[in-house]
């Protein structure tokens, strides 16, 4: 047993208790001791400040683990395993809750003790079996932590407001939640089923080494991998099953939305891609299965920018954002499927690290991000962008750490959401390679729309730092707003850092992520990664493209630096100081300022099909005119309110057989009987 | 002479060149534009220096601070000015391969146009006023097709290298295959129309308007005064050379220096005055032809570019392949 309670397996596991016990038992004790928030949150950060490292650690040392614990059932044991894989994921995990965390503890100072306890406890609990979603090697474990995951996401959602609102978002939450968690069985089921009628299905054949044994036809490895897409894609936002989304993330607290973006999602990736290379295996997957992937994650990317745009609450801007990097995700995945499939290892590798450093970089600045949008609505008591701006001036600190993330989000170099971005890309240039028309006109659908979604994303992020951050205060609230907190702060810095570095040293960092594909496809970039150096990306061999943010980074500052330093430095005091000519106009408001929505108006016009609109334009004879838009997402009118209401009737429908009299139930259970007697018999 | 291409620092210093032409050439080429034009609409040219003039004159006058201005107001001057000097050292012109070629491919050059622009937007939003939000808006409105684009027109030329490293490309059409195929003219018309939306010329911006609601460029820039506003002018100006000088290399390659050697640099620069020259006069001729579209057709305009460089891509594919 020394060795293994030397393992980042043994350490991650106890860090992980350890973070439950104390986030169970600091709750208690909030109720009695009320000033132990603070305290309380800086030791879960330190904790997973520690399962960070645990995560480095078996990541750095390529670490495959394996542990067997007694479980609770005869005959049932708990899998446990720390592959690389699991470690880059508890990293994620770990990385982006120690910001988190931190920013709670400064966070949570002015909210009544018993929301600050259920918080805690909540988040606690999401935390625990979301790392234990990372590390379970069998389907039981896995349904379990999975399970338990959704339900306290579920009431990490409703620890928000008590409204309405909130829980429905809740409700459809949960309803998708456990539809994808029925699919993800079934398609765990499929997958035991064996060939030879001799062995008996033990529940140790659940075990995943024992499930990606299996040998199933094309048409039913199709359908295991449609299942298992279907059903963490209702975790993941997956469209059309999307729509809880964009309800449940703004709805709850702050640091809850952040953790449900950045962490929760990438849980749902995670099981996606152990179900699809390790469960189904690459030897069972079909290249058509990547390029539907592919165009999904594409289409998914577009559609969620386009209506990021649209929104005016920061939150709901950030949630619609959180689609399109999973659809840049998806297409990263549905690519390196089609490569390794069509005998292209090199860029499949490529193209799937590309993806699982994004979804690294999405974990970072979307958890930052949210964290900014919730000192916004904090500081200045508006939950709207129309009613905030000018915040720059009140929170420059908080704001620059938001403007990094920003850049992140967007795409802009030097930033991490560039580095991966750039990679996916390189990927996608190399379908020369592919032969077949469709495979290659996909890809390069993928591209275009990849690039597409990227340029839309920085003007979503401008409307979303411009119109909340730059101008003029649009409310009393905006122009009374105040700095964030110095925990707050920290956590925002800590997540900003992360972003930083993750960009600035990206070929570190693909090296790592290079370690964590390579098992699961069976091969490696040719040459590794950091041969060229720390500070380059240079993925393909060396005639290949090169990138450097770090240097890039060098450049301008070093040509830039100076120039500001000393000719403003000097000068500044001395420069003379007017009000804004603003074309002679001189009457400066918020209201003179142009509107969230005006951003929204060009995308609204160019893109309609991606939008349900209602619109009333007031007749020049009416007395009362009144102009209104509502917009809204299209699945709802096509979709789900349909779907509803069959449900409703189908249901009604069944109440007919209802008649509460006992004679009438009992022929029902006898005819019942009847018929599976007969069947079992004809059978 | 032999001994030159031998001495270490040659690369660098002829990057250096690459910097300072840029710096320097870009406003006369900004000029030369101007006498063409103003010679097709009859008008007296103010001569190829009037751009260096303004540019003088503008830092020569004192700078005033709007009210309310945050840090960005002031900063983005200088890095945009710097991020295009910055770009020139990556962008081979004067040579194939500068010493700086491999910090920055093709994508990464558009990241780096993508970051001045959304920096000149955040710094056009900063102080609140109706028109300079206006401009940022629109500016990103014209971006969210055309960077697309230009990354679609990339992504066709460096097709026949396979790497998206501007020398490689450069490299890959001086192996034989002749430029004229199909998908690069579909590519380089794309490129006019995003180097046209890009650049703030007609019919997208009209560069020398004086109407505010019509501005998209000039809009973002209407509360700079003195030197910062002459860092921004000066930079759009190395902007408008940076895009040509990439047209030039994807599209019209022909006669670029592949040594060291001084003839041969020297023919390389005579070549590519002389295309910047006939480009110039293109440029000012499309101006003159065509007015300027209403703000609600140019993302038809642009969707026409992305339309175009999607197409190239593929029409590589579906004809060369």
């Amino acid at each position: 047993m020394t060795s293994l309670s030397a393992t980042p397996l043994f350490f991650s596991l106890s860090t992980l208790l350890a973070l439950l016990v104390t986030g169970l038992a600091g709750a208690w004790l909030l109720t009695r001791r009320p000033t132990f928030a603070t305290p309380i949150f800086l030791l879960l950060s330190l904790e997973t400040l520690a399962l960070t490292f645990s995560g480095l650690r078996g990541l750095l040392a390529g670490s495959d683990i394996r542990l067997v614990l007694p479980g609770g059932i005869p005959d049932l044991f708990i899998h446990l395993r720390q592959d690389p894989l699991a470690s880059f994921f508890l990293l994620l995990l770990g990385g982006a809750s120690t910001g988190v965390l931190l920013f709670s503890a400064g966070y949570t100072k002015d909210m009544a003790t018993k929301r600050v306890a259920e918080l805690l406890s909540r988040t606690t609990l999401f935390l625990f079996f979301t790392g234990g979603v990372f590390l379970a090697d069998d389907a039981y474990s896995f349904m379990v932590f999975w399970e338990v995951m959704a339900v306290a996401s579920f009431f990490l959602i409703l620890s928000g407001d008590k409204t309405p609102e909130v829980r429905r978002a809740g409700y459809l939450t949960l309803l998708l939640a456990h539809g994808g968690s029925l699919l993800i069985l079934a398609s765990f089921a499929l997958l035991s089923i064996r060939e030879t009628p001799s062995s008996i299905v033990s529940l140790s054949s659940f075990s995943f080494e024992a499930l990606s044994q299996s040998h199933l036809s094309p048409k039913g490895a199709l359908l295991a991998s449609l299942l298992f897409l279907l059903g963490f894609g209702a975790k993941a936002g997956l469209l059309p099953l999307h729509v809880w989304l964009p309800l449940a993330h703004p709805a709850a607290p702050t640091p809850a939305s952040a953790l449900l973006s950045g962490v929760m999602l990438k849980a749902a990736i995670y099981g996606l891609i152990r179900a699809l290379f390790e469960l189904v295996g690459l030897h069972q997957l079909a290249s058509s299965f990547g390029i539907l992937l592919m165009v999904t994650g594409a289409f998914m990317a577009l559609f969620g920018i386009l209506h990021a745009i649209l929104q005016s609450a920061p939150k709901a801007l950030l949630a619609y954002s959180s689609l399109e990097n999973i659809g840049i995700i998806l297409l990263g995945t549905g690519l390196g499927i089609l490569y390794l499939k069509t005998g292209h290892p090199l860029p499949g590798t490529l193209a799937l690290s590309a993806a699982l450093f994004h979804a690294l970089n999405h974990a970072f600045f979307k958890s930052l991000l949210f964290l900014g949008a919730g000192t916004m609505i904090h500081a200045t008591g508006e939950t709207n962008l129309n009613r905030m701006g000018g915040l720059l001036r009140h929170m420059p600190r908080s704001g620059t750490l938001v403007l990094l993330g920003v850049l992140s989000i967007s795409g802009i170099p030097p930033t991490n959401g560039f580095a991966s971005e750039w990679l996916l890309l390189q990927a996608t240039l190399q379908a020369r390679d592919l032969s077949g028309t469709i495979q290659r006109s996909s890809v390069l659908f993928g591209a275009a729309i990849l690039v597409l979604a990227s340029a839309l994303a920085a003007m979503a992020f401008l409307k979303f730092f411009g119109v909340g951050y730059l101008g003029l205060p649009r409310s009393e609230g905006a122009k009374a707003a105040h700095e964030c907190s110095l925990l707050e702060m920290l956590g925002m810095g800590w997540l900003a850092l992360g972003s930083l570095l993750l960009g600035l040293l990206p070929g570190l960092v693909l090296k790592e992520v290079v370690k964590v594909v390579s098992p699961l496809t069976a091969t490696s970039l040719t040459v590794p990664p950091e041969a060229y150096g720390w500070a380059w990306l240079l993925p393909l061999p060396p005639a290949g493209p090169s990138s450097s943010p770090l240097l890039l980074l060098a450049l301008v500052g070093i040509l830039t630096l100076p120039v500001f330093w000393l000719y403003w430095g000097t000068r500044r005091g001395k420069m003379r100081s007017a009000p804004p000519w603003g074309c002679g106009y001189r009457e400066l408001s918020g209201r003179s300022q142009a509107s969230a929505e005006s951003f929204a108006q060009p995308i609204r016009h160019f893109f309609p099909v991606f939008f349900s609109m209602k619109r009333h334009l007031p007749t020049p004879e009416d007395p009362d005119p009144v102009f209104d838009l509502s917009v809204e997402d299209p699945h709802w009118p096509l979709l789900y309110r349909p779907l509803f209401r069959l449900f409703i009737a189908l249901a009604e429908a069944a109440e007919r057989v209802r008649s509460g009299r006992i004679s009438v139930y009992l022929i029902y259970s006898f005819t019942t009987l009847i018929i599976l007697l007969s069947v079992l018999r004809w059978h | 002479m032999a001994l030159i291409p031998t001495f270490p620092s040659f690369g660098w210093t002829i990057s250096l060149l690459q910097m300072l032409f840029v710096i320097f050439l870009a406003p006369l080429l900004y000029g030369w534009i101007g006498v063409v034009r103003a010679i097709l609409q009859n008008r007296r040219p103010a001569g190829l220096l009037q751009p260096w003039r303004n540019i003088l004159r503008l830092l020569r006058k004192e700078t005033i601070l709007p009210e309310g201005h945050s840090y960005l107001f002031l900063f983005v001057p200088p890095l945009f000015f710097f991020i295009m000097a910055g770009a020139s050292l990556l962008i081979p012109f004067l040579m194939v391969s500068p010493p700086l070629a491999p910090v920055a491919d093709a994508v990464t050059l558009v990241g780096l146009f993508s970051l001045a622009r959304f920096a000149m937007a955040a710094a056009a939003m900063d102080l609140g006023t109706p028109f300079g939000d206006m401009g940022g808006r629109r500016e990103m409105m014209v971006a969210f097709l055309t960077e697309p684009a230009t990354l679609m027109i990339l992504f066709t030329v460096s097709l026949w290298s396979g790497s998206t490293a501007i020398p490689s490309i450069l490299h890959s059409f001086s192996l034989g295959h002749s430029p004229f195929h199909p998908s690069l003219l579909i590519a380089a018309m794309a490129f006019i129309l995003v180097f046209l939306g890009e650049n703030a010329r007609l019919p997208i911006d009209n560069p020398s308007t004086h109407l505010e609601l019509t501005m998209i460029h000039e809009a973002m820039l209407l509360e700079y005064s003195g030197p910062l506003l002459a860092l921004m002018e000066w930079g759009s100006m190395q902007k408008l050379l940076l895009y040509l000088l990439l047209g030039i290399d994807f599209f019209a390659p022909l006669g670029i220096s592949r040594g060291l050697s001084p003839l041969s640099l020297l023919v390389g620069l005579v070549a590519l005055l002389g295309k910047l020259f006939v480009l110039g006069a293109g440029i000012a001729l499309i101006e003159s032809i065509f007015a300027k579209l209403r703000i609600f057709r140019i993302p038809e305009f642009t969707a026409l570019a992305y339309l175009l460089s999607t197409l190239g891509f593929l029409l590589h594919f579906v004809l060369e392949v």
